[in-house]
């Protein structure tokens, strides 16, 4: 018979194991929204009204009603995700204080421990950037099964000719939720997954484990790696044009009013002037070397800063000083705004591989933002403007 | 740093700060970094992913009302689980006087889970929901969300001892009932 204590060990498992059933993506604005409202509501209905406003305040409470309900339907959770249901959209928000737990995010083991790449690994990535923060619109999630191609169909489906095929196994640590972490595109996991995408063709936002917590195996394509043939070159993208298919425009040049203010304005003007032609590429990479430049401070902490009634990239651009969530917006709006459409990615900057056992160990302090910009013919490449010499973003080859 | 892991409890303890006074968005980090830990919870004593998220969105609103009343942001944590674990006990409670409710042998939650791993966990499953809603949250507040003798008579609203007592009858009851002797 064995003792107690292991006996609290599988039981703990397995009820952790059953919990882990319920982990499903969340929209936080959301839920915080629905508490305030019905706590705000509650409150309002105390106050005495006046009689000629009896049939003003049952069409309001009629109209209330109408709004819980369709919020209620809304919220309640996507019945089984099936294919073709809406999924709870994500939505982060920028921060003022750049801490976080320490300890070991997730360990990734490589098929190919020769695969020496530095990867960054991308967890998320959003359509909408608002003043301070972003999220997913209009966003559908399909169940795919194991071993099956997770894109198949979508628009950002790439084609695997000429791509990098990279094959690992993660096994969570503290960061042990449902979603799954990638570099490039992931084709192939070994497990149910969610697979969520923006926009009527499809445009990769987020996977997710479709139950299960323990390791998972994901085959992704990525960029043929630095030094190799095949490798993409500035030269490529410096041609591929303008030519956006209309969805990308739709959802990836969008600007929130009011983002972009007087020291914005001035900030995208010089990066205009100083880029090497107006292709997008120039843009975007005189971008980065813009904000990698000694004039910006990385700064964990701007708590001090007076931003409370300005747009993430409006604080930035006057003070100067932020971490990843600042820099990656900052290049994200204005670049739309200069007609180049970017989207917002959330994940992890590589982490320390063991040579002796090629496995390669995340911390949570590692968790990062930085920006995707679509190239016709290409699809979406990304660049890490972080400041602090935290970028890890080779250069590619001018040709 | 990015909001994809949870702010740090200094972090948060400055967000209850701002959301007692008023703040949505400092309402929605608090929101962000415990939803997911409060719902694993309720989903245990429920076995209903709608019911768990009908009683974690109900102690939102409870949190949303009452947390200026939380003296020690630092049991920020304990607080939420402890109140969502009583809405979900009370929403079982009531469906259960209101019909006889046999509990789910199959998760709702799972739709696309291969069926062996379901049948593996049935035994677990239908031993949860012999229990009664109060043993089923005392083992979701020891086992999910990891509270201390402590943390669990706060929230069960007796001794720490008589706490402890009642864990170890419940385990031995789940071990003769799981046959793991």
């Amino acid at each position: 018979m064995t003792d107690r204590s292991d006996f609290e060990d599988r039981l703990e498992a397995r009820l952790r194991a059953r919990a882990a059933l319920a982990s499903r993506p969340f929209d936080t604005a959301a839920i915080a929204h629905q508490a305030v409202a019905v706590g705000a509501r509650r409150w309002t209905g105390r106050l005495e009204w006046p009689g000629w406003f009896a049939v003003a305040r049952l069409a309001v409470i009629a109209v209330i009603g109408v709004l819980a309900v369709g919020a209620a339907m809304y919220l309640v959770r996507p019945a089984p995700f099936t294919v073709g249901n809406p999924s709870p959209p994500r939505s982060s928000q920028v921060q003022q204080i750049a801490t976080t737990n320490q300890g070991v995010a997730m360990t990734i083991q490589r098929q190919d421990p020769t695969d020496k790449g530095r990867y960054y690994w991308r967890a998320l990535t959003y359509d909408q950037i608002n003043l301070n923060g972003w999220t997913q619109t209009n966003s559908t999630t399909i169940v795919r099964q194991p071993d099956t191609q997770l894109l198949e169909g979508l628009a950002d489906a790439v084609d695997p000719a000429g791509l990098h095929s990279f094959t690992f196994t993660v096994t969570p640590g503290e960061f042990h939720g449902p979603t799954i972490v990638s570099p490039g595109m992931p084709v192939e996991v070994n497990q149910p997954t969610r697979l969520t995408y923006v926009g009527h063709t499809g445009y990769f936002a987020m996977l997710e484990r479709d139950g299960g917590s323990g390791p998972y195996t994901v085959t992704a394509l990525t960029q043929p790696p630095v030094s190799t043939p095949g490798q993409l070159t500035q030269a490529e993208l410096r041609v591929a044009g303008t030519k956006y298919p209309q969805e990308v425009k739709d959802l990836y040049l969008q600007v929130a009013p009011g983002s972009i203010g007087t020291n914005a304005r001035k900030l995208e003007a010089k990066v205009r002037a100083e880029a090497a032609s107006s292709a997008p590429f120039d843009l975007a990479s005189q971008m980065v070397t813009e904000l990698h430049s000694t004039a910006y401070v990385y700064a964990t902490d701007v708590r001090d800063l007076a931003c409370a009634t300005v747009s993430t990239v409006e604080c930035f651009a006057t003070y100067k000083r932020g971490f990843c969530q600042y820099y990656a917006a900052t290049m994200a709006v204005l670049l739309r705004d200069l007609g180049v459409p970017t989207r917002i990615a959330e994940g992890f900057l590589p982490g320390a591989v063991d040579p002796r056992t090629g496995i390669e160990t995340i911390q949570l302090t590692s968790a990062s933002t930085w920006v995707e910009v679509y190239f016709p013919g290409h699809g979406w490449v990304m660049f890490d403007p972080t400041g602090g010499n935290l970028s890890q973003v080779p250069p590619l080859p001018s040709n | 740093m990015t909001s994809l892991v949870v702010p740090t409890d200094e972090g948060l303890a400055k967000a209850v700060g701002l959301a007692a006074a008023g703040d949505e968005s400092a309402f929605a980090r608090i929101v962000a970094a415990h939803n997911d830990d409060m719902t694993r919870v309720c989903f245990v004593i429920c076995s209903d992913l709608d019911v768990a998220d009908e009683a974690v969105q109900a102690a939102w609103l409870i949190a949303w009302r009452k947390l200026d009343s939380l003296r020690d942001p630092d049991r920020l944590r304990s607080w939420l689980i402890s109140v969502a674990a009583n809405e979900a006990r009370q929403l079982v409670r009531g469906r259960m006087r209101r019909t006889i409710m046999e509990l789910a042998v199959t998760d709702s939650a799972t739709p696309g889970v291969d069926p062996a791993l379901r049948v593996r966990d049935l035994d677990l499953t239908n031993a949860l929901a012999r229990l009664d809603p109060d043993d089923r949250a005392l083992l979701a507040l020891r086992y999910v969300a990891g509270f201390d003798s402590n943390e669990l008579a706060r929230a069960t609203g007796r001794s720490a001892s008589g706490t402890r007592a009642r864990l170890a009858r419940l385990l031995e009851r789940l071990r003769t009932e799981l046959g793991d002797d």
